[in-house]
């Protein structure tokens, strides 16, 4: 078994270190995980980066389109009554190119580097009919209120939390808008504009990154942990652990993983702890708990599938024939090999977790409003009425679509610098 | 291959009593049931939905000529009850209208079990979770699964005037996905990196990425901007009168929308497995082997590449069948699609056992004869198979 | 098919692009803090004169269309030789004109029917429809909100007030062909209303305490008499939710432990379905339609001759989500639809200039909006108390309870959920309810008062969050919840959350399913606090609601199904009731449900938050539309609709 090792020097390399020339040639994959880590990143540094707390709610500024494009003024605009067909006039918004929101033109009009927005007034007008009728989102276009950058707040709050979890306090804000004495109306910044509750959108979507994208990593863990362990000890012993395991397996692949995740999460819902209801991280834990308990069967079986065949390896038989105790081999012979499947596969599967707290939220079950969770935002534009009125509520869905693209991205670029089974006939062969 | 045949179906009936119980646990270990509410209401009396819970086995109605053997007597607080041999009902030793005792009688214990006394002077008992589960066994192997609690009519033909709509829309939409799937696949790893390919791919990734309900949504509000569709729904008001051409037409117009959004999804998953395959086939030691005996290479793709590429695909169309029904769940509800989905998720939610019990079966089963197709289908395709 | 998605992305592209706005602005460019300004300052005005309590409703009166005039000439107008002459005496003479032909649809928020039975079903859906195939001897009148004539064409009643006789019209058939007389009314009422072993809701209106119900018999063959052992306030109300239903079908049905009748006229066997109603049903696809035709029998005549209803065909279609059906509506789906959702106004508002349909405003809604403490003292079935007892005492605590109304800023509730379009409310009745609205005492948004209340209730420690903290250090904080299917409602709490941590205390929210939340409600009473809504019956008469008001009543959200009243006041608003169920002089009971309604304020037991603006559309094509804030909103006078164009 022995090989000239100055030969062929690069061969030498190991297969990981080979895995990741390759990915790293692959540009799909590398802009799929330069994605990713900026996503995680900013998710990380939310507080810091987002112009407002995560529940901060302005009545002035509801339903403010968002500012990176423009703004809505307010028009007078003579029209007809629709009924007794008399002039009249009514109040109009009307969109305005990039001068409506995000500018950089000061109070008087000349040009500065330095970004400004217009307040945001909501008004009480008459509609046509003489109803009253709220004209909302609309900016005063006679001030220019200048954007500042790193401000300090008065409260400390979180600027840096691993995913929502571990939290430093700090007093910096990356930009912020200041409200001069007097203002009419609301002073901040909206990129992405602002919800039916007048939250920051921008602001959400970061904190609410902190829930969507530690749900499928949280669940991928589980499903991950349980279906290599059960799936690697069937496969190993075989016999009747092999037996049960696998009829249970296919028990779980056999029930539709909605009926099971809605039953599953009401169940875990109605848990109370000291006569209090669960918390919202709770809540949260267990519908990471839900879905990561439909999800292990698949990735058992394959992993078993795997084991079966490793298990007659060589290495493995003389392993065995030595008396290295069964843990052992387990852990030091046969899993190790099952790695680069199990990377493979988390990655391609995170996404359907994601997607899942979506189709969750969709029918109510998801994370629970104030907290913000990109699903929870996307129900406001599952009102078909709301998404044509305010189209930027689709945002949320945007960065769920480059998150999922992202992880398929870097999963089959890992798929084929990997290439599982590649690996493991390199074994057999060798 | 009857043998593979016989062995599956085997297996069938255990994995349906391990699915049946596991859902059962799980309706039971979730509090509250459908009927906690029907006691309070006035359109139901007690006896009614003591009746209503003896036929899902929560409870046991003792035979009114027995009640005074299995309950001679019982005390709830301060009154003491007994039964005569004729099953009247009497307190402290006084016979009494069982109506007016409600209070008392409704619920006591006795022995560490619970049981109920109806206004109509029934005796019930409450059994344990084990027994609740064989009851309903009993009952759905002699084919009674029970009637649906919000419906009131029975299960089957709850779910009879359900299911056909449902798998029309999944066989279509399985066969769209398969239909564009599999040659789309095989043609982007015949010429992997051609332009096609990377369409393809561009395209698979796209459709994997959008929420499925956000989608629907799209599709729904496409439909009333271009009015080329209809807007929900699986028929015409005008159904009837159409003639049968125009029947299938109008069903075929009705589908376009559901079924793409329900294929798209499953599309992009099948054709880049299928490529996959294709391109490892292509490149193995047989393929190599073929082409240098010079064969053409059409004939290498079809009958020597695809041939062994297609195998693992043949296995996931037994899982696709399962999967589907998940899948199609929120399209139908954003559809207004007349399929099960609708009545499932409201008979999870409110906990609707007979229906949830019974719509779980039916899924199961689905997936297990996908299973036994796919099976069946290897078997057919690899000889290998077929001699094992 | 592949492509689809790429469609659908460049579809929605361009309709997020032409929802934004595009065209090149015209008018004149006001700057919206001036008008801002301006309105404030009105306002300011306005206030001055307010005071604590609210302004009563404005009387206006009752307009009632005039009847639209066809051409009688018209081939159309001519009665279809499918309508079977019937001699009706007297006859329904109604001024109604149209034109034969056509099918009207109608978008119905349902899913399916469990039953056609009049009595026994027990869903919205169905209730609402049942009147298509069943008339009672009294009709309601949506547009002048008031009793009518129907298969009685007129009834009296002893100066005691107890025995009521009505006078049935002569030659009414069922769609079976068989004449309608005295017997089939005595037989309704008294087989299957007021059969114990029939359980039905419509027996609830009879019952007044525990006085036996009243007795129906036969004086002739067309007439019927009514005694009741005490005056009943809302007996008319009550005989109008009776739908009568032939003897001759159901005699056999009606005996028994288990009476056959609770099951019959399931969607199973449509053919046993007879009534005098207008229509008839001829098929029915849960999830989908429910389809009626004219009923040959039809007694329905107008004064120029002509037979009701118009239409061949009457659709009822099943729509599950309401998006969805605000959607097919605007797709030209179908013809009507009652109870738009606020959220879809805009786009109703701007389609509407397409000009085939009519968006109809009804104003301010029945329906109320609120939110309710549990006041519920009693214990699990396992020893342990259904709230937890400090939590319990804070909402027994009328201090506590208006403290919270004082922190809910109703008008900005109304325009941040609503977008404006409703009314903030202070009181159990909106005031569109013209007969029965009163002003009462108001504990309208006012922080320094809230704050001021907690501090005396001793709750004036705070934590590091600025929540206080009770004597014994815990934070005061409770589980707000509603159901997860009303996106409003879900809204709704949110805000509240944000009210009271305004104030100091902490808000859990829970958005479960409406299951769930009925369970609560009903039997398991261990919720702390809860955002509903209740919806108006027809006629919105306050003891339709007695379930609700009753400290006996099962819907007595804070603290149902009392043994006896658990506080003075209680006791007292039971009392006042009790003295309205037996008045039928409509200003005295006006006054004692002034009375009540004070009382009730004063408790803040059930803190009412808002009505929305009710919104219905119909299509132009439909004639003889009668739009009315009551229920059902566009087609509560069915029999009268016509089809213009006849498709």
């Amino acid at each position: 078994m022995e090989k000239p090792t100055s030969a062929i020097p690069e061969r030498s390399a190991s297969p990981w270190a080979h895995a990741r020339r390759k990915l790293l040639r692959n540009r799909v994959a590398c802009t799929g995980g330069v994605i990713l880590i900026l996503l995680y990143v900013t998710a990380c540094i939310a507080g810091f980066l987002a112009p407002f707390d995560w529940d901060d709610a302005s009545s002035d500024a509801a339903a403010t389109p968002p500012m990176l494009f423009g703004g809505y003024e307010l028009r007078e605009v003579e029209t007809v009554h629709p009924d007794t067909k008399l002039p009249t006039t009514v109040f109009e918004r009307r969109w305005r190119w990039f001068r409506g929101g995000v500018h950089f033109h000061d109070s008087n009009g000349e040009f500065t580097l330095r970004p400004h927005v217009h307040p945001v007034v909501e008004v009480l007008v008459t509609d046509a009919r003489g109803q009253p009728s709220y004209v909302r989102g609309c900016v005063d276009p006679s001030v220019s209120l200048p954007v500042e950058f790193f401000v300090s707040t008065e409260e400390p709050h979180e600027v840096v939390s691993l995913l929502g979890f571990f939290g430093i306090e700090g007093r910096t804000r990356l930009m912020g808008v200041r409200a001069p004495p007097g203002l009419v109306g609301h002073a901040g910044i909206h990129l992405f504009g602002t919800d039916s509750q007048g939250r920051d959108l921008l602001t959400r979507i970061l904190f609410g990154a902190q829930i969507s994208l530690s749900v499928g990593i949280l669940c991928i863990l589980i499903t991950m942990f349980l279906g290599t362990s059960i799936g690697g000890i069937s496969g190993y012993f075989g016999g009747w652990i092999d037996m049960v395991a696998m009829r249970i397996v296919e028990v779980f692949l056999s029930v539709p993983d909605l009926y099971l995740i809605i039953v599953l999460g009401g169940m875990l819902r109605e848990i109370k702890i000291g006569g209090e209801a669960l918390s919202s991280t709770m809540t949260y834990l267990m519908i990471v708990l839900a879905m990561a308990f439909v999800g292990w069967a698949g990735r058992a079986r394959v992993v078993r599938g795997m084991v079966l065949s490793l298990r007659t390896q060589d290495y493995v038989v003389a392993a065995q024939a030595q008396g290295v105790p069964t843990h052992r081999i387990l852990m030091f012979h046969i899993l190790p090999n099952t790695v680069s499947f199990a990377i493979v596969s988390a990655t391609l599967a995170v996404p359907s977790y994601i997607l899942g707290e979506v189709a969750l939220s969709f029918l109510g079950l998801g994370i629970q409003e104030p907290e913000a969770s990109w699903g929870n935002m996307l129900r406001e534009a599952q009102q078909p009425g709301v998404l044509l009125d305010n189209p930027w509520v689709v945002v949320p869905g945007v960065f769920i679509f480059l998150t999922v693209l992202a992880y398929n991205f870097l999963g089959d670029g890992l798929r084929d610098a990997l290439d599982p089974k590649a690996v493991i006939l390199a074994k057999k062969k060798s | 291959m009857w043998i593979v045949l016989a062995r599956r179906l085997l297996a069938v009936p255990p994995l349906l009593l391990v699915i049946s119980f596991l859902t059962y646990a799980l309706l039971g270990v979730s509090p509250g049931d459908y009927f906690a509410q029907k006691e309070q209401d006035q359109k139901y009396s007690f006896h009614r939905v003591m009746e209503l819970r003896a036929k899902v086995g929560k409870v046991a109605r003792v035979p009114d000529a027995r009640r005074a053997e299995v309950m001679p007597t019982f005390t709830v607080g301060q009154r003491r009850y007994e039964y005569t041999a004729q099953g009247a009902l009497l307190r402290d030793g006084n016979p009494c209208d069982p109506k007016l005792e409600q209070a008392q009688i409704k619920r006591f214990e006795k022995d560490g079990t619970r049981w109920s006394v109806s206004e109509e002077g029934a005796l019930y008992r409450w059994v344990g979770f084990g027994e609740g589960y064989l009851r309903w066994l009993w009952n759905a192997v002699r084919l009674d699964l029970g009637e649906s609690f919000s419906q009131e009519r029975d299960v089957l033909a709850v779910m009879g005037e359900r299911i056909w709509a449902t798998l029309l829309l999944e066989i279509v939409a399985l066969t769209i996905a398969w239909g564009l799937a599999i040659p789309l696949g095989v043609w982007s790893g015949v010429r992997p990196n051609s332009t096609l390919d990377h369409i393809c791919g561009a395209i698979a990734y796209v459709s994997l990425s959008v929420p499925g309900v956000f989608l629907s949504l799209l599709a729904l509000l496409f439909a009333l901007a271009t009015g080329w569709f209809p807007i929900g729904d699986m028929r015409s008001l005008d159904y009837e009168r159409l003639g049968p051409v125009e029947k299938v037409l109008d069903v075929a117009h009705h589908m376009i929308l559901p079924s793409a959004v329900i294929g798209v999804t499953s599309i992009a998953i099948y054709m880049r497995q299928m490529r996959g395959q294709m391109v490892e086939a292509m490149s193995s030691d047989y393929v190599r082997t073929a082409r240098a005996k010079g064969l053409s290479t059409r004939a290498v793709q079809f009958r020597h590449a695809l041939r062994n590429a297609i195998n693992p695909l043949v296995t996931m169309f037994g899982f696709s069948l399962a999967a589907l029904l998940g899948g199609s769940f929120l399209v139908e509800l954003i559809f207004n699609w007349p399929g099960l989905a609708q009545i499932t998720t409201s008979a999870v939610i409110s906990k609707d056992e007979p229906l949830v019990m019974a719509s779980v079966l039916f899924s199961a089963l689905l997936l297990v004869a996908g299973n036994v197709v796919a099976d069946m289908l290897l078997a057919i395709v690899d000889p290998r198979i077929r001699a094992a | 098919m592949s492509k689809h998605p790429v469609l659908t992305h460049l579809a929605s592209a361009v309709l997020l692009l032409a929802a934004c706005g595009g065209e090149i602005p015209q008018g004149k460019l006001v700057n919206p803090a001036d008008v801002k300004r301006a309105a404030d300052a009105k306002a300011a005005a306005h206030a001055g004169s307010g005071g604590g309590a609210e302004e009563p409703a404005a009387d206006e009166p009752i307009v009632v269309k005039p009847y639209e005039k066809v051409d009688l000439k018209d081939p159309r107008a001519a009665v279809p030789a499918m309508f079977r002459p019937v001699q009706v005496e007297p006859p329904l003479a109604s001024e109604v004109q149209g034109l034969y032909g056509g099918t009207l649809t109608l978008g119905l928020l349902g899913e399916s029917v469990d039953t056609f039975n009049p009595l026994t079903s027990n869903e919205a859906t169905s209730s609402e429809l049942k009147s298509l195939l069943f008339d009672s001897l009294v009709g309601y009148d949506n547009e002048r909100w008031e009793h009518a004539p129907l298969l009685a064409w007129k009834w009296e009643v002893s100066p005691d007030e107890l025995v009521w006789t009505f006078h049935l019209r002569k030659g009414v058939r069922f769609s079976d062909g068989e004449e309608l007389t005295a017997d089939d009314v005595v037989f309704t009422f008294m087989k299957t209303v007021f059969n114990e072993k029939v359980p039905n809701s419509d027996v609830d209106g009879f019952k007044v305490g525990d006085a036996p119900l009243p007795v129906f018999e036969k004086v002739d063959a067309h007439t019927v008499r009514a005694t009741c052992s005490v005056v009943n306030a809302t007996f008319l109300i009550a005989v109008g939710n009776v739908s009568i239903v032939p003897e001759h079908r159901w005699r056999d049905t009606v005996t028994g432990d288990q009476p056959a009748y609770n099951s019959a006229m399931g969607p199973e066997n449509l053919e046993a379905i007879v009534g005098t109603g207008p229509y008839r049903i001829v098929s029915y696809r849960p999830g989908e339609k429910i389809e009626y035709q004219p009923n040959p029998w039809s007694w329905r005549t107008t004064a120029s001759g002509q037979r009701l209803p118009f239409p061949d065909r009457f659709v009822a279609k099943l729509v599950k989500d309401n998006s969805t059906r605000s959607l097919q509506f605007l797709g030209e789906g179908f013809d009507f639809i009652d109870g738009i959702q606020v959220s879809d106004y805009n786009q109703f508002d701007v389609k509407e200039k397409e000009g085939w349909f009519d968006l109809h405003r009804l104003g301010t809604s029945l329906n109320v909006t609120w939110l309710s403490f549990n006041q519920n003292p009693n214990l699990r079935p396992d020893g342990t108390p259904k709230v937890l007892p400090y939590k319990l005492a804070w909402f027994q605590d009328v201090r506590f309870r208006r403290a919270i109304s004082h922190a809910v800023d109703r008008d900005l509730l109304v325009k941040n959920i609503l977008e404006g379009r409703g009314s903030a409310i202070y009181g159990d009745t909106s005031k569109a309810n013209r007969a029965w609205y009163a002003p009462s005492t108001r504990y309208a948004y006012d922080p320094a008062k809230s704050n001021d209340l907690l501090d005396r209730m001793g709750l004036t420690r705070r934590d590091a969050d600025g929540i206080r903290l009770d004597s014994a250090g815990r934070r005061v904080s409770f589980d707000l919840m509603t159901n997860a299917e009303n996106a409003l409602r879900c809204k709704v709490i949110d805000q509240v959350k944000r009210f009271c941590a305004a104030v100091g205390v902490d808000v859990q929210l829970r958005q479960v399913a409406f299951q769930e939340i009925s369970s609560q409600l009903d039997d398991v009473h261990t919720w702390e606090a809860i955002v509903l809504g209740w919806a108006s019956g027809v006629p919105p008469d306050p003891l339709n609601g007695k379930n609700i008001h009753l400290s006996s009543g099962r819907l007595h959200v804070h603290y149902p199904m009392q043994e006896k009243p658990f506080r003075q006041w209680e006791a007292a608003a039971d009392g006042v009731l009790g003295q309205m169920s037996q008045i039928t002089s409509e200003s005295e009971r006006k006054l004692w449900w002034k009375v009540f309604l004070e009382v009730s304020a004063l408790q803040q037991s059930t803190i009412f938050l808002y009505s929305p603006n009710e919104y219905a559309a119909t299509r132009k094509r439909v004639g003889n539309v009668r739009p009315s804030l009551l229920r059902p909103q566009t087609w509560w006078n069915f029999d009268e609709l016509w089809a213009r164009d006849g498709e």
